[in-house]
């Protein structure tokens, strides 16, 4: 724990400033067994301002429970959710931010929602077409595939495959299509 | 925004309930779902694809299971041919595919079996632009 | 002499001593347009620090960084969500597969790779390739150069699949090749290459002289995709790929007269890692050196699904024996690493949510010295 703080405060990283702790796990940190079984932690002590982390308590969304709050990487639709929430950015989950494009092509996993026991089939469109959003960083990768299975992958910018949709970037949702069973 | 058509018959199958998680063994789904999981991403929630970039499926599905050729190139196109489902589950995911985009009653085409899928899905196209473009001009003579 | 004019002889005789002391001392003037160069050959120990600029993909950069001083050199602008350099074999220059939109982030989109002079780092050239390169979380794999460097291979994702084909002697583009199902390009000779395919078969290519495609075969299965799946994170040395899966299991590909065969399974894990969950995990996690042949992997604890986390240790293998021979615990989380080719090799970490990079003796696991601000969001380490 003592190292991920020490790791944490002597980041010179903006992003890592502004990310939940969750949201440095996954490809961009992890240094824990079990995230559910670690206190939270304050972001960045002495970074200056505050971060509306998406930790529990202290979410934007003010819920308490992460894995219901949007905002937050620990919200049950981010299970394998690569990039910026762009609920975070103007939009929600399901909602592209403004002037932004969603691109039509994507790939698509499923999430368990622990509120009602269910697993949802969640559709990840990346929103596009302009720079990154920068906040909220978000990377968790259950049942992620490599690049080979492209369709079962979030390592692709999905960004692609239509005129509206450019690779800029911007942030990602995760929209639910269907329950899966 | 996702509507599910009536499946007639759902197929279960056990253990659908764990989590999705790599190494356990592979789920079964309905065909409805897997289609979302194996397709929908790039073909889209009805199967239109986009214009220059992704082929429509909906546009093609039917009037290709009609002749041999045509029901080869479904079973070897990558999607379907490098799938990690099951040749049966294939084989349910195109039939329900089938009159779900192509308009078509079932009755109306000849369903895919596991052991046509067996078949030809171990012989993957390599030439998949020009396959398609012969095949697409092949279509008006077919129907 | 009045008091008044006591102190004026006194102030006077100061200021006359202050300016000879000053006229000794000044610094003659810098010129005006001086601009560093690098010395003719590159460093065994030199490291470029690629970087895709997460927060602000639109100024990609590969940053290169002396591994024996903790220098910083120069760097290169490279772009709109930018991979990594490819360097040539023998120096003389450095491809970067890039693209640009005419308006910053939006526009048309072009795709150039840029050839850039390695002493000067100024573009000496482009060509022009179809704007369909794959963008991905970078790979080594993204792009790489056949084996005597005549060619340059870039995989595209548009969501179809295809490898562009770049004549490094012409400096032109030389052709798309349709790899429909299969992903990213692993070279394997001087005309030829592999990819990936979904059902865990691989595609083995060979080029003519051109650059087209003179055979294209999807062989039979090569990784079990379902139950615990290779990431695509390979390295070679030699005639050998070698690829690790998710739950730290060694697999190979072996380049051998009769083609393409794998190579043997091995586990990276006794029974009690396995089960206190320790699994590879990174952006670019693995590393080899020759003689003696090792693997460097990337380790943490974790659950299946942290098969792309950090970790803040570094498993050194014999991959004669297949057994570990060291463990390196790291001062920092790692998500890179290199280890460079020469008889005294550095092993180089950095990590993807750091701007510091650490480097280390490969062979002892020493801790040397650390560079900081290498780069935003590092992700690739390429060393000559």
């Amino acid at each position: 724990m003592s190292l991920f703080d020490g790791w944490m405060e002597a980041s010179s990283r903006a992003v890592a400033r502004r990310t939940s702790r969750r949201g440095l796990l996954g490809s961009f940190g992890a240094l824990l067994v079990g995230v559910a079984a670690l206190p939270l932690l304050p972001v960045a002590r002495g970074a200056g301002k505050p971060a509306k982390t998406g930790k529990s308590g202290k979410a934007e969304g003010g819920h308490q429970d992460a894995t219901q709050d949007p905002t937050s990487c620990d919200y049950w639709r981010h299970c394998a959710i690569d990039g910026y929430l762009c609920g975070c950015c103007g939009g929600s989950a399901s909602a592209c931010p403004p002037g932004t494009a969603q691109s039509p092509v994507t790939w698509v996993g499923t999430c368990h929602n622990p509120a009602d026991g269910l697993d949802y089939v969640i559709s990840y469109n990346d929103c596009c077409g302009k720079s990154s959003c920068g906040r909220c960083l978000c990377n968790r990768n259950e049942g992620d595939m490599p690049l080979y299975v492209p369709f079962r992958s979030n390592d692709y910018d999905w960004c692609t495959g239509s005129s509206a949709a450019n690779i800029p970037y911007h942030c990602s949702t995760a929209r639910v299509l269907s329950r899966a069973t | 925004m996702e509507r599910s058509s009536p499946v007639r018959r759902p197929v279960w199958s056990a253990i659908v309930g764990m989590a999705i998680l790599v190494g356990a063994p592979a789920l079964a789904y309905q065909p409805r779902i897997n289609y979302m999981l194996q397709c929908l991403g790039c073909h889209g929630p009805d199967g239109r694809g986009e214009p220059g970039h992704v082929p429509s499926i909906r546009a093609t599905l039917a009037p290709l299971s009609g002749f041999a050729a045509g029901r080869h190139y479904l079973l070897q196109v990558p999607g379907v041919a490098l799938s990690m489902l099951s040749d049966r589950d294939l084989a349910a995911l195109l039939n329900w595919m089938i009159p779900a985009f192509g308009g078509v009653q079932p009755r109306q085409f000849r369903a895919f079996t596991a052991a046509e899928v067996a078949r030809y899905r171990h012989e993957p196209l390599l030439e998949i632009s020009a396959t398609r473009a012969r095949l697409m001009r092949q279509l008006p003579l077919q129907q | 002499m009045t008091r008044t004019a006591r102190y004026a002889a006194l102030a006077a005789g100061l200021t006359l001593a202050c300016r000879s002391l000053v006229a000794a001392a000044q610094l003659p003037p810098d010129p005006a347009g001086v601009v560093a160069a690098l010395p003719a050959t590159a460093s065994a120990h030199w490291v470029w620090v690629n970087d895709i600029v997460f927060p602000h993909m639109s100024d990609g950069q590969a940053r290169l960084v002396d591994g024996d001083t903790g220098r910083f050199l120069g760097l290169l602008s490279t772009g709109v969500a930018f991979e990594h350099v490819v360097l040539a074999k023998n120096g003389s220059v450095i491809f970067s597969p890039e693209t640009y939109f005419s308006r910053g982030t939006r526009g048309t989109r072009t795709d150039v790779v840029t050839l850039y002079d390695p002493v000067h780092l100024t573009p000496r050239g482009e060509i022009a390739i179809p704007p369909k390169r794959a963008v991905t979380m970078p790979m080594m794999a993204d792009a790489g150069l056949t084996d005597d460097g005549a060619f340059l291979l870039i995989y595209n994702y548009t969501p179809a699949q295809s490898v562009t084909v770049v004549d490094t002697r012409s400096r032109r583009f030389a052709g798309e090749i349709e790899t429909p199902g299969c992903a990213l390009v692993y070279p394997t000779g001087p005309r030829s290459f592999f990819s990936i395919c979904a059902d865990g078969a691989l595609l083995d290519v060979h080029l003519d002289d051109a650059g087209h495609v003179s055979s294209r075969v999807h062989t039979r299965n090569f990784f079990d995709v379902s139950a615990d799946p290779v990431t695509e994170k390979g390295v070679r040395l030699g005639n050998r790929w070698l690829f690790v899966s998710y739950g730290g299991t060694m697999h190979s590909v072996d380049i051998t007269s009769r083609g393409l065969e794998p190579g043997p399974r091995w586990s990276l894990l006794s029974d009690t890692e396995r089960r206190q969950n320790w699994r590879p995990g990174g952006l670019q996690q693995l590393a080899v050196r020759a003689r003696p042949d090792l693997l460097y992997s990337i380790m943490h604890r974790g659950g299946v699904e942290t098969h792309k986390d950090a970790g803040k240790e570094i498993w050194v293998y014999d991959l004669d024996r297949h057994r570990r021979v060291r463990r390196i615990v790291l001062r920092s989380l790692a998500g890179s690493i290199q280890v460079t080719r020469d008889d005294n090799p550095l092993l180089f970490a950095a990590f993807i949510g750091s701007s510091r990079l650490e480097v280390y003796d490969a062979q002892t696991g020493r801790y040397l010295r650390s560079v900081e601000d290498v780069g935003t969001t590092p992700t690739l380490l390429v060393t000559p």
